[in-house]
């Protein structure tokens, strides 16, 4: 058994390959931000921060990579997006189809307050 | 045979529920003895069902693989505890679970509320019964734990690993008791709604079922939140996952409800709008489980999933949320209270409370619905996640936790000179505090400030309050009384600044070490010094040491794992913890790079014990408010 787990965990090494460490703090937490707004295409809701799955460790390398390159979060963000889809970013995009998502719960409080408190307030 | 006796209280219980139901339209024709049928029919519920647990259990216990449920979901290999922790792990016993504690509710409800109106007491353990008719319905015809496989494997597969925990046992039921709990209140709304009327009094004595709801709900989430830290090794502890979000509505809608009911006692107003809240909570619980167990979204909570589960839920759903909607609609209206207040009132700032918590709620549901909203009209796929919530959910919260420390001194003083002394007064002061505090603090921003001040303005004003009203009246009594509400509202504070510094103040590093080599995070050096190998009962692993010290001093050896499950082929991440209130040292071991070369993520995570203390005592001070009443209330009633 205990040949199998290193088995299983060497067979995730080659995936690894490309893993360079930015030593530059700023870059840390942009990493460290962007991985967790990044969606795991093949898991089950996770982002690419939780998951050890292939494609996973790949993207968090290729953020690594990008992040080295000097490249910002805007450029990573729209790298992953035209590549993978707005579904792999957790953070919606503010187009036509989402406005409601964007807008909604702001609408949806004026709406509420009017509601409420019309007739409510003495003059 | 045990597995048959199970059955077979689960058709006794149903028919049960259908005779409590039935009692009344039948009954009442040839004799008016009905009412005691429908008190001992709704006290006998829990009994049954509580043994059918218990054979379920005892299936469990016995490695009974003849039992589909079972062989799904536990071996022999299992550990005792984990095999009673498995009844609820899966679909079919969680749903047991589920029904166990709405009859224990029903039972509560109905031992409890001999204080109630005879005629209204009947319709709302009616009400109950019905709601309990659903649910087994839902068990017997979907989700059986006790069926049978059709051939008996020899062996059972396992248990979940990531449900092979502690926290993981606890916190279901603790959950199930929040979300069911909200039944007691939900049955409640519709028989006022059927009997066209709110008294002052009602919303009295439905205040401290909604509080323990509320406790059992916020002990639930935070111990969801604490098992996501500890076992999914990436160390957040909120992830604005569906299924989060399907526990946090019904908090959130609670939170309000236990708010306007204190109106609805002392004012008799906003009537219709808090019998709505009581609906609305309860459909929200709901509407999760919908989510949850419908196999719509795909998460670790949702286990295996079969279409007409989904539909028999949808089904539910629709009748008890549309009907009781229909009803509120129907009769709300007779409700009406046209009483008005001033827009500087504690009925306002209630009210502000209430809507601010609303659009919350509104804001999560439309986060967590228009994914599939936008999949069902075959519009482009999207992802909402902590960016959408950070950018529209805190701005709504902001003002909400700071009106939490303004009322208290709104009140102070009832005339307008002194309301406005007392504000500004005590806006100085915390403001100097807070910015005095960042001078201790190695990085600061804005978030920061405004996360101590709110932490601040929280805690002195309501310390304040409560000390002045203590002056006041000079009686030990006042303390007691509101001891449980400034506990939990302290505990918000508390949470608030936990969540703030841990996440703005966090360091988080992956590196790759090799044996003997060190890193260091602020003022920790942690050094790689061991892999050792070993097997537990039901995995093989492999542990790695890392001893960690500060400034020369050392603080402790933190050992994170990787194991492999005999029954499950991805590797399970183990994080090693130091503990600690300030901060947490945090390890997990990733995957191997090259001989004795490890990827390794190790965090820094400073006060990040707060946001569950802080949790705590919102469920301490919710407990408190009730236990504390009800002595009040002896006490009152002696003098």
């Amino acid at each position: 058994m205990k040949t199998n787990v290193i088995f299983t965990l060497l067979m995730m090494m080659n995936l690894l390959s490309s893993y360079i460490y930015a030593e530059n703090k700023e870059n840390d937490i942009l990493y460290n931000s962007l991985i967790k707004e990044i969606r795991c295409m093949v898991c089950q809701n996770q982002n690419i921060a939780e998951s050890e799955a292939p494609l996973a460790v790949d993207l968090k390398n290729k953020v690594r990579d990008m992040i080295n390159e000097g490249r910002d979060e805007e450029y990573i963000k729209n790298y992953m997006s035209s590549r993978y889809s707005d579904f792999i970013l957790y953070d919606p995009p503010l187009r036509l189809q989402n406005y409601i998502l964007w807008f909604g719960p702001f609408i949806f409080l004026g709406f509420i307050t009017y509601i409420l408190f019309r007739r409510k307030i003495n003059k | 045979m045990i597995a048959y006796i199970g059955s077979f209280l689960i058709l006794i219980a149903f028919m049960n529920a259908s005779l409590l139901v039935l009692s009344k339209p039948v009954l009442s024709r040839v004799t008016s003895e009905y009412d005691s049928l429908i008190l001992s029919t709704s006290k006998l519920q829990f009994p049954l069902t509580f043994l059918a647990f218990i054979c379920l259990i005892f299936s469990f216990l016995g490695d009974d693989f003849s039992l589909r449920y079972v062989s799904a979901n536990s071996n022999s290999a299992l550990p005792y505890f984990y095999k009673i922790s498995a009844t609820w792990a899966g679909h079919e016993g969680s749903m047991l679970l589920w029904c166990l504690i709405l009859s224990f509710w029903m039972f509560m409800a109905s031992v409890y509320s001999k204080s109630l109106d005879k005629q209204f007491r009947l319709k709302f353990l009616n009400i109950m019964g019905l709601l309990n008719i659903g649910f087994l319905a839902f068990l017997i015809f979907t989700s059986n734990p006790f069926e049978k496989n059709i051939s008996i494997p020899i062996e059972g597969k396992d248990l979940n690993p990531l449900l092979q925990d502690f926290g993981l046992i606890i916190h279901p039921p603790m959950l199930y008791m929040g979300y069911v709990g909200l039944s007691v209140v939900f049955s409640f709304a519709l028989t006022c709604c059927l009997q066209n009327d709110f008294k002052p009094e009602w919303a009295k004595w439905i205040r401290p079922w909604a509080l323990i709801s509320w406790s059992f709900l916020t002990l639930g989430i935070a111990l969801g939140s604490w098992w996501a830290y500890y076992e999914l090794g990436w160390g957040g502890w909120w992830f604005w996952d569906p299924v989060e979000n399907a526990s946090f509505m019904p908090w959130l809608i609670t939170t309000a409800l236990i708010h306007s009911l204190i109106t609805c006692e002392q004012k008799s107003m906003f009537k219709n709008w808090t019998i709505l809240l009581a609906i609305m909570a309860f459909s929200l619980s709901l509407l999760g489980t919908f989510l949850v167990r419908s196999g719509i979204l795909i998460s670790v909570h949702s286990f295996a999933n079969d279409p007409a589960r989904g539909a028999f839920i949808l089904l539910f759903l629709f009748i008890v949320v549309g009907g009781s909607l229909l009803l509120y609609l129907k009769n709300a209206s007779k409700m009406n209270d046209n009483t008005s207040f001033d827009l500087f009132s504690k009925e306002s700032f209630f009210l502000i409370n209430n809507i601010l918590l609303v659009t919350a709620t509104f804001t999560i549901l439309l986060g967590t619905m228009y994914p599939l909203m936008l999949d069902l009209f075959g519009l482009e796929k999207i992802s909402v996640g902590v960016p959408y919530y950070n950018s529209v959910f805190l701005p709504i919260m902001t003002p909400l936790v700071l009106l939490a420390g303004y009322i208290p001194i709104l009140f102070l003083s009832k005339r307008k000179n002194n309301m406005t002394k007392h504000f500004f007064m005590s806006l100085i002061i915390i403001l100097f505090f807070s910015l005095g505090s960042l001078l201790f603090m190695t990085q600061y921003n804005l978030s920061i400030l405004l996360g101590v001040f709110i932490f601040m303005w929280i805690t002195f004003n309501i310390l304040y309050d409560l000390v002045t009203k203590y002056l006041n009246t000079k009686n030990i009594k006042t303390l007691f009384s509101n001891i449980g509400m400034t506990l939990a509202h302290i505990g918000l504070a508390v949470f608030i600044l936990g969540a703030t510094i841990v996440e703005n103040n966090k360091v988080e590093k992956e590196i790759i070490l090799g044996l003997g080599e060190s890193v260091k995070v602020n003022d920790y050096t942690f050094l790689f010094s061991e892999i050792i190998e070993y097997d537990g009962p039901n995995y093989s692993a492999i542990k790695a040491k890392f001893i960690i010290n500060s400034d020369n001093q050392f603080i402790a050896n933190l050992y994170p794992e990787k194991r492999l499950y005999f029954s499950n082929d991805m590797p399970m991440t183990e994080a090693g913890i130091e503990p600690g209130l300030t901060r947490d040292l945090y390890v997990t071991l990733g995957n191997l790079i090259s001989d004795d070369r490890w990827s390794v993520r190790v965090y820094h995570k400073p006060l990040v014990r707060l946001i569950w203390l802080g949790a705590l005592m919102m469920v301490l001070g919710g407990i408190l408010s009730v236990i504390i009443r009800k002595k009040h209330k002896k006490l009152s009633t002696q003098v």
